[in-house]
């Protein structure tokens, strides 16, 4: 995702169109063109790998079939831009960081051996932090601040108190 | 696309492995397998285990359903021909609606009225059946909420949003397991809306088996008399014969204000009022070139289906329009939602751009919580 590979975190060209493209970003996170030129997709090899073809066909083939959530009892409906990047994951071993809960559960059902799982916002925030990439400061504190004003998710609660313990800091 | 398992037993007979072969290969039970040849589809690890032992592609065990979609001849935008790269936009649309369908096997009943001539006198008596049928006693114009009210009584799912480019149509009619569906264009004028909507619900309900299929015009005939039949819908005799009245003795000048006056009222084109006047030898002093520009001016000042939906981007006022236009697919939409992911959920309803699907989500989670 970031021109530093250090932190080892991908996307794909469409989430990165999605980023700069849409007027939803455009509104509510007006400095993202400030990291434009940082963000860069996957490496081709890695996007149109073999690996990531079949899976791509087969997590096609199941959504159409159709699969049902054996949660809900209802089929699950994902775009192709979903099953690309869940193919993405599923085929470089990568976890997926995504709020989107069909998703997750359709990744959870279907591949429960190979998915690495979903990581939230926080979480990645708390890995940077635990391997010393990042430096916590009353600067990044306040953008965290930020979140409740931007109405963001939720983070679990056991990324929370990892938080708190990783930086001594309240998370609101 | 259907899991098909006799075609892996089939595959395997053919080119082998051994059904324990192949169990010892993937790492599963024999049962595992059997299981998937007696039609129970593999878990999605298990199927890229299997497609990879045995170097095919998945598909190859799926059934695939090419959705059947009618693109109209002429209901397009201007001078747009319909081609090659518009059918298969239109399929790949419709394409995305499908799986939504194909999880209510239950289409309800549409009325059907069969047709043997396709003439003008046909066409009267189609549209007056489907003005009976539909309990519209008004002899007004259909204005373009009342469109909409018609579709839901002849059970037609409207599926409003905006069309690819390619598509230069301002509506057109699918069949989609079953179900009669008319996708209509929101980028359109609402004044061009009507009639187009008319012309796409008399092709759902036109049963045409016993019309003499002439070689090389059948379609155009079909299209010239879906016309007709949306024209008798929409323009009531009894209507027709007020503007008549109304414009009589009047200048040219006189006349043009009264008809965009009506148009504007009443939801429908100066050109198709122009065009039926005409038709009945009504004192009408305007020439096809002043209505078709007396149109153009109207419709400046008329939005478009998406300026209306999307007027302040609210989710909670675009669900409220669309209950009132579409509830049937809305009420799927709603059935269906912890299983759509965001992305999809925006495809559906056609809003990228126009509004975000992550809000739009949260106001159907909202609304589905307050009703249950």
């Amino acid at each position: 995702m970031f021109n530093d590979p250090k932190y080892n975190c991908f996307t794909m060209n469409e989430m990165i169109k999605e980023i700069i493209s849409t007027q939803k970003f455009k509104d509510k996170y007006p400095w993202r063109t400030e990291f434009k030129s940082s963000l860069k997709p996957m490496a081709r090899d890695k996007l149109e790998s073999g690996k990531v073809v079949s899976y791509q066909k087969v997590i096609r083939a199941l959504i159409e079939a159709p699969t049902v959530d054996t949660r809900t009892g209802k089929v699950y409906n994902l775009s192709p831009v979903d099953q690309k990047m869940l193919a993405c994951a599923l085929a470089n071993d990568l976890h997926t960081c995504t709020e989107d809960g069909p998703a997750i559960s359709f990744c959870k059902q279907e591949f429960p051996s190979v998915y690495k799982g979903n990581l939230c916002a926080l979480e990645i925030i708390n890995t940077w932090l635990q391997s010393g990439m990042l430096q916590w400061d009353p600067t990044k504190q306040s953008l965290l601040q930020e979140w409740r004003v931007t109405n963001e998710p939720h983070q679990p609660l056991q990324a929370i108190a990892r938080f708190r313990s990783l930086t001594n800091q309240p998370y609101f | 696309m259907e899991w098909q398992g006799h075609k892996l037993k089939a595959f395997l007979e053919e080119n082998g492995p051994t059904i324990s072969e192949l169990a010892l290969k993937i790492g599963i039970s024999r049962q595992s397998i059997s299981s998937w040849i007696a039609g129970q589809a593999p878990k999605g690890e298990h199927l890229m285990a299997l497609c990879e032992s045995l170097n095919s592609d998945p598909s190859f065990f799926f059934k695939t359903e090419v959705p059947h979609t009618d693109l109209p001849l002429h209901r397009k935008r201007g001078a747009a021909k319909t081609t090659d790269a518009s059918q298969k936009a239109a399929q790949a649309l419709v394409s995305k609606y499908s799986l939504l369908f194909r999880q209510y096997p239950s289409p309800p009943i549409t009325l059907r009225i069969s047709a043997r001539i396709l003439d003008e006198s046909t066409a009267e008596k189609t549209a007056l059946m489907v003005r009976e049928y539909c309990k519209i006693d008004s002899a007004k114009p259909l204005k373009i909420v009342e469109a909409f009210k018609l579709l839901q009584r002849l059970n037609i799912i409207p599926i409003v949003r905006r069309f690819p480019e390619s598509i230069k149509s301002y509506a057109f009619f699918s069949k989609i397991v079953g179900y009669n569906v008319v996708f209509i264009n929101s980028s359109s004028n609402v004044l061009d809306l009507v009639f187009a909507i008319l012309h796409e619900a008399a092709h759902a309900i036109l049963d045409l088996t016993e019309v003499e299929q002439k070689s090389g015009d059948f379609d155009f005939r079909v299209e010239e008399f879906a016309d007709a039949v949306a024209n008798q819908i929409q323009f009531h005799p009894a209507y027709l014969d007020l503007v008549s009245r109304s414009i009589e003795g009047c200048n040219i000048g006189t006349q043009v204000i009264k008809l965009k006056k009506l148009c504007a009222e009443n939801h429908h084109s100066v050109y198709g009022i122009y065009t039926n006047l005409a038709r009945m030898g009504a004192p009408i002093k305007l020439s096809k070139l002043d209505a078709v520009k007396s149109n153009s001016t109207l419709r400046k000042k008329t939005p478009s289906l998406n300026g209306v939906l999307f007027q302040n981007k609210k989710p909670r006022e675009y669900l409220d329009l669309l209950q009132n236009i579409s509830p049937s697919f809305l009420k799927m939409i709603q059935n269906n939602l912890e299983s759509t992911s965001t992305r999809k959920l925006g495809e559906l309803l056609g809003i990228e751009g126009e509004m975000d699907a992550k809000e739009l989500r949260e106001e159907l989670v909202t609304r589905a919580g307050a009703s249950a």
